[in-house]
């Protein structure tokens, strides 16, 4: 290694290699902020660009784009309570409270610091412990991965605590959705309804830009409020927040990036888990865990380093094994194989110049990424002082690119506005969007790799139970498990002992008014999911029948038992001290529905710019909610919107725009 | 005043006769061309098809390549757009082998082998018998009596199912009797850190995959005609005297019934650019084990593939 030291800092002092980075981080932090535009993406759009630079060069852009990227999520997640990539879903449970809250400066700069931090660990792991790291990740066959997705999965219940069954049939719905496709055991087509093109699945993008940021928009329209949230600079920000990271978040800061270090190491599972996992343990250890979730930037500094450490982790195998922990990682190894890098333990011996040069311009990358993210963020929270409306119409145009980009369909076009429909449904009536999102995917990896356990078992003298339990790292997991699905318990009790030690009166529980309806609406809903899923069932056989079989029996019990809670509460039900409910503008959220969907519609025909620009136009006319005239904004913003998709998509990302028949 | 008649009157002609042969002269491509890719960008395909792209740029100056990426469903969204892309020579795209002949066989898939026109095959990535570098097992044929003697015990990795592998894993199975423990994998990447960590004892991977992580496994024997360059030491499965041939192709496609002349324009271009040195070199730095087979002998190996494929997934 020392060899290599030398010419690797001297590489990365390159005013090429300089420039690369700084340009990757820049872009990428972008790319990570658009909603729709995921990491993977962008480092993908990339790689073409490599094959006209040297080795060296191209690997230290694609992984500065990878570094920016992954952060820039957290920037949307933060001020829109959208997360740009999958990895930053966590970040919004603290994130976007911190925004509406009027601290947007601070959840932002908890983000950038938490990922340099979680980007320097994992770097370190990659430098140090490559290879000892790279034969543990080996270790995880199709039983350990069973169990660790059934791990993440049992998050749902650390997540939704008080709200238990809610969270558990959302995540039964999440995991019964994401079986529409191909069945990964017959590759025979199942749950397309007859329609051809649904062979493909629901991809997971589309879906979560849908859950998240469509759903968002229709919250938005649908409040009486002038902009998302009030924000009041604080001033000597970043030094209150880095000391505050550095004081009671230290251990939080830690135990993340090792948790995101360990999952990015794992072939399979990435970011999107590892964020969720780390969020889930501080709650756990944490003295005050229901403080979670209402704006603190311990849930932030959580997520946010594990997403980041997740890099190191992931390249960990890829550069030693050519197995690569997670879809970009997987994008970047496609780029060494083609200059002709081999990997392999090796690649720190005979490539060390190649493999050295990388490693540490990872950890300059990290520590660029402050400045670079702290210029970008005094940008980004202008975004607050646009009008709400506009920033809501905005979104609706990120998210149609988005969803369309990722396999250039209007299909995902499609699903992602029914997915918005779906997921403001069902944040009306309390279910878990997030627990959703996490079923949709958990779901696939739970069925493959329980598949393969079930292969495993079908060898003489193996039973199914001997698999399962086979390995000590399984029956950590399970009992991980286990402990995390006893959590809320816990934490109910506690809850109980102090109030009885306060001697107060134990939890009094205000339900709403409207509380029994929105039992029995989501219980209706799922109750509705499962019948749909029903009927197609004839078509399915062995290991896939078996699997959506017991999702459906599940998700239809708690359904009925949502309905059953229902009416026992309209029962019970006094009138008295309810709280408030939110007042809601339906009639503007039926108008933005109906727009997007004409959107999409016209898409085809028009074209997407022409679509695109009657769609800003008309939206911001019609859903003007200020007393001047709105023609002149409408314009501007069109103008605007337009402007900017044109410069960043078609110009500089080279992604492609749906064709219509005209233009 | 009879010059100046003449002047116009062959200036007149000459314009008519450029405008009658100009669609003749201004030849195909007269506009970029569309190539769909079926995978994600970045991808083994892409990767490939990005190094023709060099050389079309070099032969075929005027007209660019724009490329487009339809993945989804192992292929089947990408390979499905083409069949049903427009026939006017300008929407070509890459296809792999044998993953359309299968999915047209056995998934409700909406092309056939008979949806395209054929330009060329540009790459042969043969199948391989793997184990890992400490196995025990030193050859395929320790590995095959192996198997026999203990029916069930060794497990092998497929990448599947309903693919290339299965098909030879399927023909294995019938030509020598393969009694063990099938476990299908997602893709390649799984597959290889499954046999690594020793979940599986061997596995059935492309030479292109195997290459990643070579330092690890032990390749025992490849499934071609002859031995391959980017692993001269290991015996074909025939040389051992086992008639079992398995690969995956790369090819590109027109949809059916594009212009006779463009056809032929295409395939005498693929064909200029799969013999160039230099293409050949950057093939063989990626790792892309080329192999160029022209039209008309490529849709005659689809047609006897495709009545294998039925028979052996019939069977299954």
């Amino acid at each position: 290694m020392n060899e290599f030291i030398f010419s690797a800092l001297a590489n990365l002092c390159d005013p090429l290699n300089i420039l690369l980075m700084l340009g990757g981080l820049a872009g990428g932090i972008i790319i990570g902020a658009l909603p729709g535009l995921t990491a993977t993406m962008g480092v993908a759009l990339m790689v073409p660009v490599t094959f006209a630079m040297d080795a060296t060069s191209g690997l230290v852009m694609l992984g500065a784009i990878y570094v920016g990227a992954i952060y820039g999520g957290a920037n949307s997640a933060c001020l829109i309570c959208t997360p740009g990539t999958p990895s930053s879903v966590a970040t919004t449970f603290d994130g976007y409270p911190m925004c509406q809250a009027g601290k947007a400066d601070q959840a932002l700069i908890t983000s950038l610091l938490s990922s340099s931090f979680g980007g320097i660990v994992g770097t370190v792991f990659l430098l140090f412990l490559a290879a000892p790291l790279a034969r543990f990740a080996l270790k995880f066959g199709g039983p350990e991965n069973f169990w660790l997705c059934l791990f993440g999965l049992s998050s749902i219940a650390v997540m939704s605590s008080g709200n238990m069954i809610k969270g558990l049939v959302s995540g039964g719905v999440g995991m019964l959705v994401a079986t529409v496709g191909l069945d990964p055991h017959s590759a025979t087509p199942r749950f397309t309804f007859d329609y051809y093109p649904l062979i493909q699945g629901v991809e997971v993008i589309p879906a979560m830009i849908g859950l998240f940021s469509i759903s968002q928009v229709l919250y938005l329209i649908g409040s009486y409020k002038p902009f998302i949230a009030e924000y009041n600079p604080t001033p000597g920000v970043f030094g209150l927040v880095a000391r505050e990271l550095l004081g009671k978040c230290k251990t939080i800061l830690l135990r993340s990036s090792f948790i995101g270090t360990w999952v990015g190491m794992l072939p399979g599972a990435g970011g999107e888990i590892a964020s969720i996992i780390a969020y889930n343990e501080s709650k756990r250890w944490d003295k005050h865990p229901e403080r979670y979730g209402t704006g603190i930037i311990e849930g932030v500094a959580s997520s946010e380093s594990a997403n980041n450490a997740v890099i190191g982790g992931a390249l960990i195998p890829m550069l030693t094994l050519g197995i690569p922990g997670s879809a970009v990682a997987a994008v970047i190894l496609g780029a060494l194989l083609a200059k002709g890098i081999q990997p392999g333990f090796k690649v720190f011996t005979v490539t060390g110049d190649l493999a050295y040069t990388f490693i540490f311009s990872q950890f300059v990358v990290n520590l660029l990424m402050i400045p670079v993210g702290l210029l970008l963020i005094r940008l980004l929270v202008r975004l607050l002082r646009v009008r709400l409306t506009f920033v809501a119409i905005g979104i609706v145009l990120l998210s149609v690119i988005g969803s369309y980009a990722i396999r250039n369909s209007m299909l995902d076009v499609w699903i992602a506005l029914l997915f918005g429909i779906l997921g403001y449904f069902c944040n009306r009536v309390k279910l878990d969007t997030g627990a959703m999102a996490l079923g949709i995917i958990l779901g696939p990896m739970i069925e493959e790799n329980f598949g393969k356990c079930v292969s495993l078992s079908k060898a003489p003298g193996s039973s199914i139970i001997q698999v399962f339990l086979d390995s000590p790292i399984a029956v950590i997991l399970i009992l991980l498990t286990a402990l995390s699905l006893c959590t809320p318990f816990l934490m109910q009790w506690r809850r109980q002992r102090a109030a009885a030690e306060a001697a107060l009166p134990a939890d009094p529980v205000l339900k709403a008014k409207t509380d029994w309806l929105k039992d029995i609406l989501s219980g209706a809903f799922v109750l509705a999911i499962a019948a749909v899923f029903f009927t197609q069932i004839h078509e399915l056989e062995d290991v896939g029948r078996k699997y959506a079989l017991l999702l459906l029996a599940f998700i239809g019990l708690m359904g009925l038992y949502l309905c059953f809670q229902g009416f026992r509460l309209r029962r019970l039900q006094t009138a008295g001290k309810a709280p408030e409910e939110e007042p809601v503008a339906m009639r503007r959220v039926a108008i933005i529905v109906g727009a997007s969907a004409a959107y999409a519609a016209f898409i085809p025909i028009l074209g997407f710019y022409p679509a695109s620009a009657f769609f800003l136009c008309l939206s911001a006319i019609v859903l003007n909610d200020t007393t001047t005239s709105p023609y002149l904004a409408a314009a501007l913003l069109t103008l605007v919107m337009c402007l900017a998709v044109w410069l960043v998509f078609s110009m500089l990302l080279g992604v492609p725009t749906p064709e219509g028949l005209l233009f | 005043m009879n010059s100046r008649f003449l002047t116009i009157l062959s200036l007149f002609l000459a314009t008519a006769l450029l405008l009658a042969a100009g669609p003749a002269r201004a030849a195909y491509p007269e506009k970029p061309v569309t190539m769909i890719i079926a995978f994600t960008a970045g991808g083994s395909s892409d990767v490939q098809a990005r190094i023709m792209e060099k050389y079309w740029n070099k032969y075929v100056p005027q007209q660019k390549w724009v490329f487009v990426y339809k993945p989804g469903a192992g292929g089947a969204i990408g390979f499905g757009e083409i069949a049903m892309s427009k026939k006017d020579g300008y929407t070509i795209g890459g296809i792999n082998v044998p993953h359309l002949p299968i999915q047209a066989a056995t998934q409700k898939a909406q092309f056939t082998v008979d949806s395209f026109d054929y330009i060329c095959q540009v790459v042969n990535d043969p199948q391989c018998v793997v184990v890992r570098k400490d196995s025990k097992i030193k050859s395929a044929k320790e590995l095959f009596d192996y198997a026999k003697a203990n029916p069930g015990k060794l497990k092998v990795g497929l990448v599947g199912p309903n693919s290339g592998h299965h098909l030879m894993y399927l023909d294995i199975k019938k030509k020598l009797g393969f009694p063990v423990t099938e476990i299908f994998y997602k893709g390649a990447a799984d597959q290889n850190a499954a046999l690594l960590g020793g979940e599986i004892d061997a596995m059935l991977g492309n030479l292109n995959d195997v290459m990643r992580s070579l330092e690890e496994m032990r390749v025992l024997s490849i499934a071609a005609e002859k031995r391959n360059d980017f692993l001269p030491d290991v015996p074909t499965l025939k040389e051992q005297g086992f008639n079992i041939l398995s690969d995956i192709r790369r090819a590109f496609v027109a949809p059916k019934g594009i212009p006779t002349a463009d056809l032929s324009f295409l395939r005498e271009t693929f064909k200029k650019i799969c013999l160039d040195p230099d293409y050949l070199s950057d093939m063989k730095k990626a790792g892309q084990p080329a192999e160029y087979l022209d039209g008309a002998a490529l849709y005659k190996y689809m047609q006897s593939l495709s009545a294998t494929i039925k028979e052996a997934f019939a069977k299954k």
